[in-house]
């Protein structure tokens, strides 16, 4: 597919690494030549540099024959109208990175007024994912299909658990919970995992099920904690906004410590129910003072990585037991795997497999199946994919267990009239059906390149 | 430095240039001549290629420094290969002779040690005339458009191989670009075969003049060149032809897309041809008198100055003979070469302007010091970075081949010679004025200047930096 990026910062360049790996054409628009240079020795693409907001620039660019455009410069307003122009020039489908939070998330206003055809919120997309993490603290991550069943729940194993050291045919016979475990990262090597395999301790692994099942996978395995009751955010960032407006709704109690009194007084004005303090939460008596000792989690949020990893750092020694650090560049993102086993969540991520799934859903739709959603397990090499069976796939019609799969990919879950059915060897698949697929294969196009030809 | 990388690429170079020595080997076999010249080599690069290419590289990051080292070693270890068959053969016993012409040959310079290239087998004058093709669009980049490739970092050494300040990728991938341009080049060698072979030249002269001109190096089955077909519908195909090849190949691609006017407005294209159509008029005019007339003078202005121009190195008469004005209009010529992104040498159209707006610039501020000027090429302003390498460029290109003229003046030959042979070579034309002109060749230099020479030939093709990189010795150590 031909697609055009405007902006080659950290999210352009991260959306524009990745979707070159997947086989896209990209071509690239930014304005600092400097910043474009660096792109281009890095990526087989193209660039322009130039203002993407300039008709000719969108021309040069491509723009006429491109499939998508992604505006991802950092400004809003030029993320608006280049989509605007893009569409206008010929670009089928356009998204737009928004950051402002009076921009209302959720709402089609985008799309019917300006015809723009996704637009992503970084922070909100950020901001959601760390207050489902929050409803689960027992999790690293969560992530949740179309329909809201199954999740996709990452943990850590820790030292004795019950789990450990049992083959994973048996593991079903323990614990008697249909939930299934689809990844095991073990210090960085992702591995699909087959009945033979076995989870050790220090293990990262990602299970699908229905929430409740899997809740009770969690107790009987000793690992469940209750839902967090008293947050301390620091930094008065977008993401804070959208992270309180979202656990306003369950009952938490936040508090955000933000260093910019001007700012700190808008947080009041627009957040009704959380304490607001104006302080600097670099400052370890400040933290003391606002109660880290006894708060159930720790949220670091401010505009500075190193602040949030030293500070993340110091909230995990002083007991916090559930910390979340925000870090822009997923460069160290390896190191802080270590330095914060529990959870350390990257923006960019996010975006980027969000605009990954759109652009797969895109490419890939046929009567075989459509793309509904994908998320990165781990590195982003491992993806769980939900596809929607059309009519038109070999896979239908037979059970499971006649059909030959391919060896790196997991049939997770089938999920059918809204319930989630762990798929076994008689299992059947009917169109309509979603299908939640485990795979390390970024090949795979439809349901039919699941199986061996 | 990732060596293993650079292993791997330079063993599929030399597997690259054992299918390449195919089609001499088919050339040969088909007049009934030994095969063993083309075989013998063969099997080294075969052997050698695949050992190499075995190499599994830990990781495929290749930066610019990788990358010249990459296209310096790949082009040594292609004309040190490529020399064998002129040596098995017997046709140029000597191995440095065989050398010098087979560098000559893959940096489309066409200076020849043969006086009488006649005497060559037909399947090594076909070698000989395939080098130019080969070396026109270069090696690497015809990998990068068969083989897979880590796409990512191969534009490092699509830069180092392709000539031109920068290199503009026409298309998102390397390996696309690196197939259109592929495309376009065997397109526009086939047309001119088709038009040579109506013009009366055998099968075989016509393929071999028109790889010849393709790659703009200058070559001819004949010793006295294409005046030996003594045809002007030949003369004037040629001419066209190689005025074509002297052109950026992305204004090819841009007619195929249909934007053909857009590509009649780049301001490289225009400054070309005014060149082009200025020296044509002129030096029809100053040899109109003595060869009977200015219609005549332009058939053989037209046809010399496109040829130097493009750096090929073809003639259509003596022009050594020609008035004073005339030959140093050529000699300017050499040093200008074809547009960027072409298969000519030289330093290259748009360097020029660059350079001559950039002087001009610098007179503005001379005169009002705190003026700003924006030195601009297609509209678009270049950056002050590309604006000094392009001087560094310049200064290093006139510095080396200074020191070429003054390791040939130990040979005793006059002034002339020695220039415009330094010049003929590093700006890969080939044929230069006196005792290297079109009538002469370079057979009795001594081996001191012939290697100079071969040096002079890979730095001017491969832009100086890639090979002289290879002699800096921070450039190998670890760090």
């Amino acid at each position: 597919m031909n697609i055009v990026i405007a902006g080659a910062g950290i999210m352009g360049k991260a959306i524009a690494g990745r979707l070159c790996r997947n086989g896209h054409d990209i071509s690239i628009i930014e304005k600092d030549s400097g910043e474009l240079n660096m792109a281009l020795n890095a990526m087989d693409v193209t660039g322009i540099c130039g203002n993407c907001v300039s008709p000719e620039i969108l021309e040069d660019a491509g723009c006429a024959h491109a499939e998508v455009f992604i505006a991802a410069t950092g400004s809003d307003e030029t993320n608006l109208i280049s989509c605007v122009l893009a569409k206008k020039t010929g670009a089928e489908h356009t998204i737009a990175l928004l950051r402002d939070p009076d921009f209302r998330p959720g709402t089609n206003l985008w799309r019917d007024t300006l015809g723009i055809s996704l637009v992503i919120q970084p922070d909100y997309v950020t901001a959601e994912e760390i207050s489902r993490v929050l409803q689960f603290p027992a999790a690293t991550r969560v992530e949740v299909f179309t329909e809201g069943e199954p999740e996709l729940v990452t943990f850590r194993i820790p030292e004795n658990s019950p789990i450990c050291n049992i083959p994973l045919r048996d593991l079903r016979k323990n614990i008697r919970q249909d939930i299934l475990i689809c990844c095991i990262d073990r210090s960085g090597e992702y591995n699909i995992p087959d009945g033979n395999d076995i989870i050790l301790p220090g293990d990262q692994v990602t299970v699908t099920g229905a929430p409740l099942t899997l809740r009770r996978f969690f107790i009987s395995a000793g690992l469940y904690k209750k839902p967090v009751s008293n947050v301390i955010l620091l930094g008065g960032s977008r993401i804070s906004v959208y992270l309180q407006e979202l656990l306003e709704t369950t009952g938490t109690n936040v508090k955000i410590i933000e260093r910019d009194s001007e700012r700190a007084v808008y947080l009041s004005e627009r957040l009704r129910k959380a304490d607001i303090i104006c302080a600097d939460g670099a400052n370890v008596s400040v933290l003391q003072e606002n109660g880290l000792n006894n708060a159930d989690a720790f949220v670091a949020l401010t505009g500075s990585d190193e602040n949030n990893i030293i500070l993340g750092m110091y909230a995990q020694k002083s007991g916090v037991k559930k910390v979340i650090t925000k870090v822009k560049n997923d460069r160290f993102a390896e190191l802080l795997q270590d330095v914060f086993p529990d959870s350390s969540l990257s923006p960019l991520h996010l975006v980027t497999q969000r605009v990954e799934a759109y652009i797969q859903g895109l490419s890939y739709a046929s009567d075989k199946s459509t793309i509904e959603s994908m998320y990165y397990l781990g590195d982003g090499n491992t993806t769980a994919t939900e596809y929607i069976a059309g009519t038109g796939s070999s896979i239908l019609g037979k059970p499971l267990s006649e059909l030959k799969f391919k060896e790196d990919v997991l049939l997770a879950s089938v999920i059918r009239g809204g319930k989630s059915i762990l798929p076994g060897g008689q299992t059947v698949l009917a169109p309509g059906d979603r299908a939640v697929v485990i795979t390390r294969n970024a090949g795979i196009k439809d349901l039919d390149g699941l199986l061996e030809v | 430095m990732n060596y293993k990388l650079i292993g791997n690429i330079l063993g599929k170079v030399l597997l690259a240039e054992g299918g390449l020595l195919f089609l001499p080997l088919i050339a040969a076999l088909c007049f009934g001549e030994s095969a063993l010249p083309f075989v013998v080599p063969m099997i080294f690069l075969f052997i050698i290629g695949a050992v190499l290419a075995k190499i599994k590289p830990d990781s495929d990051n290749l930066f610019a420094k990788e990358g010249f080292v990459c296209v310096g070693l790949s082009w040594i270890l292609m004309s040190v290969f490529g020399a064998i068959p002129f040596v098995i053969s017997k046709d140029i016993p000597s191995y440095l002779n065989a050398l010098f012409e087979t560098v000559s040959g893959f940096t489309t310079t066409g200076a020849s040690i043969l006086e009488n290239p006649e005497i060559l087998s037909r399947g090594c004058m076909f070698w000989r005339l395939f080098t130019h093709w080969i070396g026109g669009m270069g090696v690497l980049v015809f990998i990068a458009a068969i083989l897979p490739v880590s796409g990512a970092h191969y534009i490092h050494i699509m830069r180092a191989e392709v000539p031109g300040p920068t290199v503009s990728k026409i298309m998102p991938r390397v390996r696309q670009t690196a197939r259109i341009l592929y495309l376009i080049y065997l397109v526009l060698t086939v047309v001119e075969c088709i038009f040579l072979l109506f013009g009366g030249m055998s099968f075989y002269d016509a393929i071999l003049h028109s790889f010849a001109t393709a790659g703009t190096g200058g070559f001819s089955t004949l010793t006295t060149s294409i005046a030996g077909f003594n045809s002007v519908y030949i003369e004037m195909v040629i001419s066209v032809f190689m005025f074509l090849f002297g052109c950026n190949f992305n204004l090819f691609y841009l007619i195929i897309m249909g934007q053909g006017l857009q590509a009649l407005k780049s301001e490289e294209f225009r400054v070309y041809i005014g060149i082009v159509i200025g020296s044509v008029i002129v030096i029809a005019a100053n040899i109109a008198s003595s060869v009977g007339g200015f219609l005549s003078g332009l058939r053989y202005s037209f046809f010399q100055v496109t040829s130097i121009i493009t750096t090929t190195g073809f003639s259509s008469c003596d022009f050594d003979r020609w008035p004073e004005l005339s030959r140093w209009i050529l000699v300017i010529l050499m040093f200008i070469g074809g547009c960027a992104g072409s298969t000519a040498g030289g330093l290259k159209v748009s360097r020029i302007i660059i350079l001559f707006k950039s002087y001009m610039a610098e007179l503005k501020r001379m005169v009002l010091p705190s003026r700003i000027v924006t030195v601009r090429l297609e509209q678009k302003p270049v950056e002050n970075e590309k604006i000094r390498g392009i001087h560094v460029f310049f200064t290093v290109y006139i510095a080396i081949t200074a020191i070429g003229v003054l390791i040939l003046s130990l040979n005793g030959t006059d002034m002339v010679t020695n220039i415009t042979a330094s010049v003929a070579c590093i700006s890969n034309v080939g044929p230069g004025l006196s005792g290297v002109g079109p009538a002469f060749s370079y057979f009795l230099f001594s081996p001191l200047s012939k290697i100079s020479l071969i040096i002079e030939m890979l730095l001017g093709r491969l832009e100086i930096f890639p090979l002289l990189l290879l002699f800096t010795p921070s450039i190998w150590k670890k760090k």
